[in-house]
């Protein structure tokens, strides 16, 4: 099987040859091939040089994370961490050329949107948010000329390889994109202070958001989609929080967004164990859904296992701290609770700092312990 | 409305913040001693503890909750003599050089404010040095260092190694918090323990200094 058909598979809730392995690589290969995060982000030859180093010398994997954070930092469309509302610290700009790029996170007292903001939002609209701080207007108009680079290079890639992309272009909830804009603290208080704002806010801006998604759908021709969320699970509010105000948007998003897509993943991020129940609400086999951690998958498995496929949940601090000894060790627990019948990939975020041999030993492991039986 | 000790621990563990408030305020107003209001707020907030423990109550209600207890402790605290209800022990806290996030640090200096301890919080984005000239300058017996990026793990480990060089490991316990925090973070740290619970984080504090 290539790697496209096999997480064809995987996503559909079949068996394929074996579980497919699909690391989010983030800004790990720059590690690897020895570069500047300044060049890795920004300069599309040295990035596609890493990220091809990077693949091979980890034996290949069967998804590649191709949409540099370059890209999510030029963001054309304004998704969740877009340049039109945050201000960014970028390696070889604001920071020195090896640092991490970071979001210039509003502190409580001084959050991005005050609580009047849902009224601007629902009087006037989200631009009210963008900013154009910092020459960011400079950065915007470039933003053709990378979507056509990111373009072109997923189609190498998928020539050469034949190994689908995880992403290429972000979707944000109403929820989330608040969240952001309000920070968590003064947006965990308004759920209690103003939770009929937040409605109406929300109300608001989920057609928006939809008309956005599907505006970069059509400009880029993304095939593969991620929807974040990860700001009202159990790691902050309770199911019956998460129901009214976070279920209803997901839903009329992704059920619009799949007809428009080949997959979305839903990458959903902190402890989603007791709101998995409500995820059986998502469109089957288009969403496959991406968990840290944080959320029990043996659990998701016993839920979900006949709706969606699973992508995760090795902890991203074992491949930094850890020895490969326990990364496989890991592996095979997910793989013998999770794998049977399909639906699953494993995966986790690497850190920046992980330990190669980690990686691979990730990469290793699947191959190995992940063959399926005929 | 006059309302008695149960309405205040009540409105508390129902997050009902103006009501609260405005019962903190009619009750100083008429004379009532601060550490009676204190004590009703103390069981609303250990009422909270019991519904967060059982699953009713999330992070976001622990917020809440926080954010009333520290409105309340504005109100009574100038009123409070500080033997009768901060005797308890000293501790110095905050978030690491870096790091800007506080939901839990904040949580928890609620809970040991509440407990009768004296906190020291410093914020945000603390250098090890600051966290060293607090430890000297307050005597504190618990150092609680906080942070969540998995980067805040170097500050950490350079805040412990400022205090060994000093001298000054041995009279402090250190206890690190936050989401990523895990044995093997406490041992590169060099911590004396660590949580991911700002309610474990209470119980521990106690278990290394000995009180009830």
């Amino acid at each position: 099987m290539t790697p496209l058909e096999r997480v064809s598979a995987a996503m559909d809730l079949k068996e394929p040859d074996r579980v497919p392995v699909a690391p989010l690589l983030d800004t790990f290969p720059a590690r690897v091939a020895g570069v500047t995060l300044a060049d890795y982000l920004f300069d599309f030859e040295t990035f596609e040089r890493a990220f091809e180093e990077t693949y091979l010398k980890l034996g290949k994997v069967d998804m590649v994370d191709i949409a540099p954070m370059g890209l999510m930092y030029y963001d054309p469309f304004p998704s969740m961490f877009s340049t039109f509302y945050f201000e960014w610290y970028l390696p070889g700009r604001e920071r020195p050329p090896d640092m991490m790029p970071e979001i210039n996170e509003h502190s409580r007292e001084d959050p991005l949107m005050d609580e009047n903001g849902y009224d601007l939002i629902i009087n006037e609209g989200l631009y009210r948010f963008f900013s154009f701080k910092r020459g960011s207007l400079l950065d915007i108009a470039r933003i053709p000329e990378f979507g056509m680079k990111s373009a072109m290079l997923k189609a190498k890639w998928m020539e050469k390889y034949q190994a689908p992309p995880m992403t290429e272009g972000q979707i944000a909830t109403p929820f989330d994109l608040l969240n952001k804009l309000r920070g968590t603290t003064n947006f965990l208080l308004d759920l209690h202070r103003r939770p009929e704002k937040i409605i109406e806010a929300c109300d608001w801006m989920v057609d928006g958001l939809i008309a956005i998604a599907l505006n970069m759908i059509e400009m880029t021709g993304a095939e593969y989609v991620l929807c974040g969320s990860g700001s009202l699970t159990a790691d902050f509010v309770s199911p019956k929080t998460f129901e009214k105000f976070g279920l209803p948007y997901l839903k009329k998003m992704l059920w619009t967004v799949k007809d428009h897509v080949k997959r979305i993943q839903c990458h959903f991020d902190t402890n989603w164990t007791p709101m998995l129940e409500y995820l059986r609400e998502l469109p089957s086999k288009k969403c496959y859904l991406h968990l840290d951690e944080r959320t029990d998958i043996f659990k998701a498995k016993e839920i979900l296992g006949d709706h969606m496929c699973l992508f995760g949940n090795l902890k991203p601090s074992l491949l930094t701290f850890g020895t490969p000894n326990e990364v496989e060790k890991e592996v095979k627990k997910i793989i013998d609770g999770c794998a049977d019948g399909g639906g699953l990939i494993i995966s986790a975020e690497v850190p920046d700092d992980a330990k190669f041999e980690n990686v691979k030993a990730m990469v290793d492991a699947t191959k190995k312990y992940g063959v399926y039986r005929k | 409305m006059n309302g008695n000790s149960n309405d205040l621990t009540s409105a508390l563990a129902n997050l009902e913040e103006k009501r609260a408030l405005e019962m903190v305020r009619e009750q100083l107003d008429s004379g009532k001693p601060a550490r009676e209001i204190l004590s009703d707020l103390k069981k609303g907030m250990d009422l909270v503890g019991e519904r967060y423990a059982s699953r009713e109550y999330f992070l976001s209600d622990l917020v809440m909750a926080a954010e009333i207890f520290k409105q309340a402790m504005e109100l009574i605290e100038p009123k409070l003599e500080v033997s009768e209800e901060r005797g308890k022990g000293t501790i110095v806290i905050g978030t690491v050089k870096g790091d800007l996030h506080d939901i839990g640090k904040n949580i928890v200096v609620a809970l040991l404010k509440n407990d009768g301890f004296t906190v020291h919080d410093l914020g945000t984005d603390v250098p090890p040095e600051e966290f060293l000239r607090a430890v000297k300058r307050e005597n504190a017996q618990v150092l609680g260092l906080s942070g969540i990026l998995t980067m805040a793990v170097d500050p950490m480990k350079e805040t412990v190694e400022i205090l060994k060089r000093e001298g000054l490991r041995d009279k402090v316990k250190v206890i690190i918090g936050g989401l990523p925090v895990d044995e093997k973070w406490c041992e590169i740290v060099g911590a004396d323990a660590y949580t991911r619970d700002a309610y474990e984080g209470l119980r521990i504090i106690k278990e290394l200094l000995g009180v009830k």
